[in-house]
């Protein structure tokens, strides 16, 4: 094979994708509508200090992630800027996530419609 | 292919110019915000010595976008589809290269196919992706 190993499929970079965008969106609700209501009204910052660092770690993952896939989908910087901010506001990040779900398939749909099976396989 | 005139529009486009704008201010930002975690770390929270860390990380993946943002080649992302397509011209250094007749094996696996026929979805369609301004 000679084309690049790392061009050889976006399957897993969506599912990796994918997967840190819900792990990311459920760690920021927690943070947003459990913990920090809990530091102010509850006063105790536990869960605060146990969801806030692990939130921002796998933040960091999340970015990773996204990166990895607009540079194998050859998305533009507007693109990967929409994911990355997504992971930032709550609830974004499932709409975000599904709006880059769906464009990738109706890609790969529409190429199914109009092929020409013969020729390229 | 590294003219000077090339190299002069990858670091001075106009584009390029707002990405070492934007980098320039990203990078002493968080340098900045993991110097004030650190100061928080070392008068008592604990918990700061992690986000001490974790601004450098934010600052380093800025540095990688920056970096691709400006290697970005469009000329080279559409001569990979027409390569992957095996129907456009070949890139003017291919003799060294030596691409195969086809980029398309039959025996490829479906993940590749599948990456392929994305990548012949988006050249059908004249779009190409492109983080540069053509």
């Amino acid at each position: 094979m000679s084309v690049p190993k790392r061009f050889r499929s976006m399957d897993g970079a969506l599912k990796r994708y994918r997967f840190m965008a819900y792990t990311v969106g459920t760690g920021l609700l927690i943070l947003v509508f459990v913990g920090i209501p809990i530091q102010i009204w509850g006063h105790s910052k536990t869960v605060v200090a146990i969801v806030g660092p692990i939130h921002g770690y796998l933040y960091l993952i999340y970015l990773v992630a996204a990166l990895d896939l607009a540079r194998r989908a050859r998305f533009g910087i507007g693109r990967l800027l929409v994911m990355i901010s997504a992971g930032l506001v709550p609830f974004v990040a499932f709409i975000i996530e599904r709006k880059i779900e769906k464009s990738m398939h109706a890609e790969l749909g529409a190429v199914d419609e109009s092929a020409e099976p013969a020729e390229h396989r | 292919m590294t003219t000077g005139t090339a190299r002069r529009s990858l670091w001075l486009s106009r584009r390029a110019l707002l990405a070492h704008l934007v980098i320039s201010a990203w990078v002493p930002g968080c340098l900045v915000a993991a110097w004030w975690q650190a100061t928080i770390a070392l008068s008592g929270n604990a918990l700061s010595y992690l986000y001490a860390v974790e601004w450098p990380a934010f600052a380093i993946f800025g540095v990688v976008v920056w970096w691709n943002f400006l290697h970005d080649d469009p000329a080279e992302r559409v001569n990979f589809r027409l390569r992957a397509l095996d129907r456009g011209p070949r890139p003017p250094d291919s003799s060294r290269t030596a691409p195969p007749a086809s980029y398309r094996s039959r025996d490829e696996d479906p993940a590749l196919g599948a990456y392929n026929d994305y990548l012949e979805q988006l050249s059908r369609r004249q779009r190409p992706k492109t983080w540069r301004r053509q």
